[in-house]
């Protein structure tokens, strides 16, 4: 018998003008998204060639290493087509020298603060939004409305127990969002061939994942909808009901749980610790640049009292032992700076926890923040990418001073700002930089993703099942007259 | 008669469950953003004090004058946090330098990419969805639904014109919601006075133009859904139509038309810019260096302080030289840039105020000088304080040069009386002040979105009125 | 899922029955409510096959609160309503297998088609394999017109909707008939074809229970006419009682309590 309630539900909503309007305007919507998406992603992939192509013209006009300025380029990965996240939050590069620290700089926003005014539209923005409105619109009045219009009662006049009504509504009404949904994504996929953005297998599995997560998104509005409907008995009281839920879930409940996590869990700013970076790195150097001019003085005295065939010799003792200075210079920095970040990074996770814990009340949450994970764009990719790059300022910093820095290098960190420079260096030929290492970004693997994503893929889950049976047992319970 | 009609009209709302539940949501969700927006004030304050502190120590901990790295931040302003606009992502610190560019690092949101994952409430927020959506679900049935209950025929069948009817009705909607939400509007309000939070009198006059606008924002969506509901028969058609004008005009087109205006008129990467100053400025290098080598090369290195001081002219000079191409080849590639900008700008923000939310949110955000110019202007401010600061560290070392003079100093073995001097003291440095934007310039900014509003009301106002009178009462 | 055939069901003539001597039974039927409200007072009537039983009553008599408990939406306090002999407080499913209903709110599905409504209703009664044609026979039966039935009942009058309400309840085939103030809102002409209906149900052996607060229709059509007045069934008079009274002047004593029960 539910069959027939299920098959009835559909029929039903596919008939109906609300569906043929909510489901094409979510195709609309969703293939729209899609579509501003790739169109952005290649404009950024065109960006990110640009600027790695500028960095290495610009190194390979250089007469000397010290005056190359690497840079660390993140790469656009198509994944921010679905779910943008922070990522354009997030600096675009970071300057890679042994004398300054990874800063990613120069976000997208901050670049251009046009498109920060009212931020992008990403599938995901048009699921959190539309499709959950959509759900509410099909189902708040799946069972006072039939009450209203007295189909309830008369439905009931027959062989049919409470169980398998309720069975066959809800299986009906899935059936009913599933739809629109399932043609949308499929579209989206079929966009994303056409206009070439590069999909691996990684990056469908993800594109799958990511349609599933849609799905327990609607299913779970979709429920609410139903389980809201049966414990009114007027329709226009359901939906003003469920416009209250929706709006404290999708649009306050997130921002409310950051706002507390922010004033619950003070965490010391960028702008602190880099200046307490700056202080000890200042004085550092203060003190070792002191050191290397007395050392440095002793040492001309010293070397006018040579003969011209050990000068050379000698010269190239103080060059390794200066260096080695530098090093252990570099590494009393480097070790002070990892204390301060650590610290930094575990009040912030601390921050994190709290404010995402206190956001997964709302199933929007759960979304935003599977999706975001799914796509590599959540709060973490700051730390990913900064992590990387440390690494390879470490590689890149080994490469340089292998080609030698120059006979007489100053180092100012924090000073006015400019570039460290020999006073006489080699002759006026280029750097070859083919054997530069490169960039590699931090691998974001499918495995990761998903395993990332999976604990709010549960959450959302587990609503389901609780909404569900809320409206299992509301409609049990429901009075029919 | 009118009166009689009116006063059925604000009673039949006043006293109905839908206006208790979505006013009583509305009013806390506005005084909501209002409390958000004073603890969010308080919170940049402590993160700027905390920073200044940071700063200021690192300076005393130094005792040359030309080692000091002085960091700029910006103070947080009072409107800001009621009408967010592109604040956060905008940078908050800059390196200073005596010369040279200056850049903005260290937005709110690439520092803490936490709060961007859902971004703040704001009130401008609470605007663009929740007034909009209030309007909606009292105008879409506002005619058909009578008509749908019977009670338009009973009235009609009564000596009452069509157009004090519809008069009635609008008038009475726009009474019956609007005024209600002045109150959560002035609790607000007081909550801001009450907050500590210094606001000047010009601030509260563009609080109050905000305010304004945003109530003409939802007469925008009252008088639009009135006016649907007198032009289509079924409350159910009508309402689905509000609905999706609500979704395209807060969601879709405002954000549909930026980025669409990126695509379409595109403008250079600044990535491009950067990299040809990049490649000016090393060129720039390349070129002192050659011309400190001849210096050099025709001079003997010596102890004397006389040396020094010849060479910290030979500096000054270059590097003013150098400083005046630097800037006038800069501020050509900018200019250039700038206005290539602003045309897509003009596209962009064209085309999204086919949307009344978009309209709202931009004269919002200039009034709030929050807009998209607060990045140039706040680097203009910004370049204002440098000369003064290039004029300060001159004075305090005699020169505006940089790191050669360090290396010659040192060399010349003078820095054994360095040890002997005492620690700076970050006081001394002359404050940076950020000149708030005028009012007048941020009303007269506003001026043609606000207008746009009122039009608009006029426009919707009309409409309704006009298709009711061709209304089929039966 | 049974499906019961009464295609053997014989054709009445002159009152005999050869199936349950009652198909529809009430035994003291009560309902008192928590906060004391008494809705039912021990009402006790049948109804036997081909036989149309009228309950008539003001608004508020109990003539739905009845019919409430007969089709299991009520429980009641006292008493037990029968369905073709099934208990239906014990099993509710079983008897409604054998009761058809008509309520006076017949919105029904708008976005349906009347033979979509009508098929819908034909399989939850348990009906799964009649074509088209058969639905199209059975509203044509009930006078809908033929560009009606691939229409949506969005634009239906309310007799027409009417009309489809009857349908289902035909095609059912049940042996019991509830109908719920099934002429209110009708004009003369589509009442008179309503009740031509009924006839025919009658004349195929159903037992038809009726609740109306239309006094002519009553006496028109009914065999018996229960009159029930806050909550009690005060009278029961059959056709031929009635020919010989007064029934408007009975209903009406009755109602202001002139007459004991």
């Amino acid at each position: 018998m539910w069959k027939t309630i299920a098959e009835k539900e559909l029929r039903d909503h596919l008939q109906s003008t609300r569906f043929l309007v909510a489901a094409s305007v979510s195709t609309i919507l969703i293939v729209m998204s899609v579509w501003l998406g790739i169109t952005h992603y290649k404009a950024r992939v065109a960006q990110y060639e640009q600027g790695v192509q500028m960095m290495l013209d610009l190194a390979s006009q250089q007469t000397n290493w010290n005056m190359v300025t690497a840079a660390a380029w993140r790469h656009p990965d198509p994944m921010e087509i679905l779910s943008n996240g922070v990522n354009s939050d997030i600096g675009r590069y970071s300057d890679i020298g042994s004398y300054r620290g990874v800063r990613l700089v120069r976000s997208e926003y901050s670049e251009d603060p046009m498109l920060a005014a009212f931020q992008f539209l990403d599938p995901t923005f048009v699921v959190l939004i539309v499709l959950s409105l959509i759900a509410i619109l099909f189902t708040y009045n799946a069972i006072n409305g039939e009450k209203e219009s007295g189909t309830l009662k008369l439905v009931f006049a027959n062989r049919i127990s409470k169980a398998e009504y309720i069975l066959g509504k809800l299986i009906g009404s899935w059936l009913a969002i599933l739809a629109p949904v399932l043609i949308s994504f499929l579209l989206g996929a079929l966009l994303l061939i056409l206009l070439g953005t590069g999909f691996t297998a990684s990056h469908w599995g993800r594109y799958a994942f990511f349609v599933l997560e849609t799905v327990l998104y609607a299913t779970c509005f979709m429920l609410l909808g139903v389980f809201v409907s049966a414990l009114t008995h007027r329709s226009s009281v359901s939906f003003l009901v469920l416009l209250v839920i929706w709006i404290c879930a999708v649009l306050i409940v997130p921002k409310a749980a950051t706002m507390l996590a922010g004033q619950a869990v003070p965490v010391a700013t960028t702008d602190e610790i880099e200046s307490r970076l700056a202080s000890f790195t200042t004085q550092s150097w203060a003190d070792f640049s002191q050191d290397m001019m007395k050392r440095s003085r002793e040492r001309f005295k010293d070397v006018k009292d040579m003969k011209p065939e050990d000068r050379q010799q000698a010269f190239a003792n103080y060059q390794k032992e200066s260096e080695t200075k530098r090093k252990e210079m570099d590494q009393k920095i480097s070790d002070y700076t990892s204390r301060l970040y650590e610290d930094y990074y575990n009040q912030k996770s601390r921050q994190e926890l709290l404010a995402f814990s206190l956001a997964k009340i709302s199933p929007a949450s759960q979304f935003q923040l599977a999706t975001m994970k799914l796509a590599g764009t959540d709060v973490a990719l700051k730390k990913r990418y900064e992590d990387a790059m440390k690494e390879y300022k470490t590689k890149y910093g080994n490469y340089v001073s292998q080609k030698g820095g120059g006979m007489f290098s100053i180092r100012m960190s924090a000073g006015r700002g400019s570039t460290s420079g020999s006073m006489t260096g080699p002759a006026d030929t280029k750097v070859n930089i083919s054997e530069m290492p490169r960039f590699n970004d931090p691998e974001y693997s499918f495995g990761a993703a998903v395993t990332s994503a999976m604990f709010d893929l549960g959450l959302l889950a587990l609503f389901n099942v609780l909404a569900f049976v809320g409206a299992f047992v509301a409609f049990l319970r429901y009075d029919m007259r | 008669m009118l009166r009689i009609l009116l006063e059925k009209e604000l009673r039949d709302i006043i006293y109905s469950t839908k206006f208790a539940i979505t006013f009583a949501a509305a009013a806390v969700l506005v005084i909501l953003s209002f409390y958000v927006g004073t603890r969010n004030y308080h919170e940049s304050v402590r993160e700027f004090e905390a920073a200044r502190a940071a700063d200021a120590t690192n300076i005393s901990s130094l005792n040359d004058w030309m080692q000091a790295s002085h960091r700029v931040f910006r103070k947080p302003q009072a409107l800001e946090v009621l009408v967010n606009g592109v604040t956060n992502d905008v940078g908050r610190t800059t390196d200073m330098r005596t010369s040279g560019e200056l850049n903005l690092i260290n937005s709110r949101f690439s520092a803490d990419p936490l709060f961007a994952v859902f971004r703040f409430l704001d009130l401008n927020f609470v605007v663009i969805i929740v007034f909009s959506l209030f309007a909606i679900l009292f105008g879409y049935d506002a005619i058909n639904g009578e008509k749908e209950a019977g009670t338009l025929k009973l009235v009609f069948s009564n000596r009452v014109s069509r157009a004090s009817f519809i008069l009635s009705k609008l008038l009475g909607s726009v009474l019956a919601l609007g005024v209600p939400l002045l109150i959560p509007l002035l609790i607000g309000c007081l909550m801001l006075l009450g907050s500590g939070i210094p606001m000047s009198g010009d601030e509260w006059v563009r609080l109050g133009f905000i305010m304004f606008a945003g109530l003409l924002c939802f007469g925008v969506f009252l008088t639009l859904s009135i006016m649907i509901s007198a032009m289509v028969t079924r409350s159910s058609v009508s309402f689905l139509l509000s609905l999706v004008v609500w979704i395209f005009s807060v969601l879709i087109i405002p954000k549909g038309s930026v980025l669409l205006a990126s695509q379409v008129a595109t403008v250079p990467s600044m990535d491009v810019i950067e990299s040809q100053k990049r490649k000016f400025s090393s060129d720039q290098m390349a070129r002192r260096m050659k011309e400190m080598q001849q210096w050099f090369s025709t001079r003997a290195m010596s102890n004397d302080t006389g040396f020094a001081a010849t060479f910290g002219a030979f500096q000054d000079s270059v590097m003013k030289a150098y400083e005046q191409e630097r800037a006038n080849f800069y501020g050509r590639l900018n200019e250039d840039w700038r206005n290539k900008k602003d045309w897509q700008e003009k596209w962009a923000f064209g085309l999204s105020r086919v949307a009344p939310t978009a309209i709202f949110q931009i004269a919002a955000m200039n009034l709030a000088a929050t807009d998209v110019e607060m990045k140039y202007r706040y680097q203009q401010e910004l370049n204002r304080y440098q000369d003064g600061y290039a004029k300060f560290i001159k004075s305090k070392t005699g020169s505006m040069a940089d790191y050669m003079r360090v290396v010659i100093k040192r060399y010349s073995g003078t820095d054994s009386q360095e040890e002997k001097k005492k620690n700076l003291n970050p006081t001394e440095i002359p404050e940076f002040l950020e000149q708030p934007r005028a009012l007048g310039s941020a009303i007269s900014a506003s001026l043609l979105d606000v207008g746009l509003l009122v039009v608009l009301n006029a426009l919707f106002f009309a409409g309704a009125f006009f298709s009711f009178l061709k209304f089929d009462l039966r | 899922m049974l499906r019961i055939s009464y295609k053997s069901l014989i054709v009445i003539n002159e009152g005999t029955v050869m199936d349950q001597p009652n198909v529809l039974e009430a035994q003291k039927l009560t309902k008192v409510y928590e906060d004391g409200l008494c809705a039912l007072d021990h009402v006790s009537f049948s109804v036997k096959a081909g036989e149309i039983f009228c309950l008539l009553g003001d608004n508020g008599a109990g003539k739905t609160t009845t019919i409430n408990l007969f089709l299991g939406f009520l429980n009641p306090t006292e008493g037990t309503p029968f369905i073709n002999g099934i208990d239906v407080t014990k099993d509710p499913l079983a008897a409604k297998q054998h009761v058809a209903y008509l309520s006076d709110v017949v919105m029904l599905y708008p976005n349906f088609t009347a033979r979509q409504n009508l098929d819908f209703f034909a399989r939850i009664g348990g009906r799964h394999n009649l074509k088209r044609d058969d639905y199209y026979n059975v509203l044509r039966q009930v006078g809908l017109q033929e560009k009606a039935f691939e229409q949506r009942l969005k634009g239906f009058s309310k007799g027409m909707r009417q009309k489809v309400g009857l349908a289902i309840m035909i095609v059912k085939e049940a042996p019991a008939i509830i109908l719920d103030e099934p002429t209110s809102g009708l004009d003369p002409k589509a009442a008179n074809e309503f009740l031509a209906i009924l006839h025919q149900l009658r004349a195929q052996g159903r037992a038809v229970l009726i609740s109306t607060h239309d006094i002519f229709r009553a006496k028109e059509i009914s065999d018996t006419v229960g009159i029930m007045s806050e909550g009690k069934l005060l009278a029961v008079k059959t056709r031929a009682e009635l020919e010989h009274e007064n029934l408007e002047r009975l209903y009406l004593d009755y109602i202001q309590g002139k007459v004991a029960a």
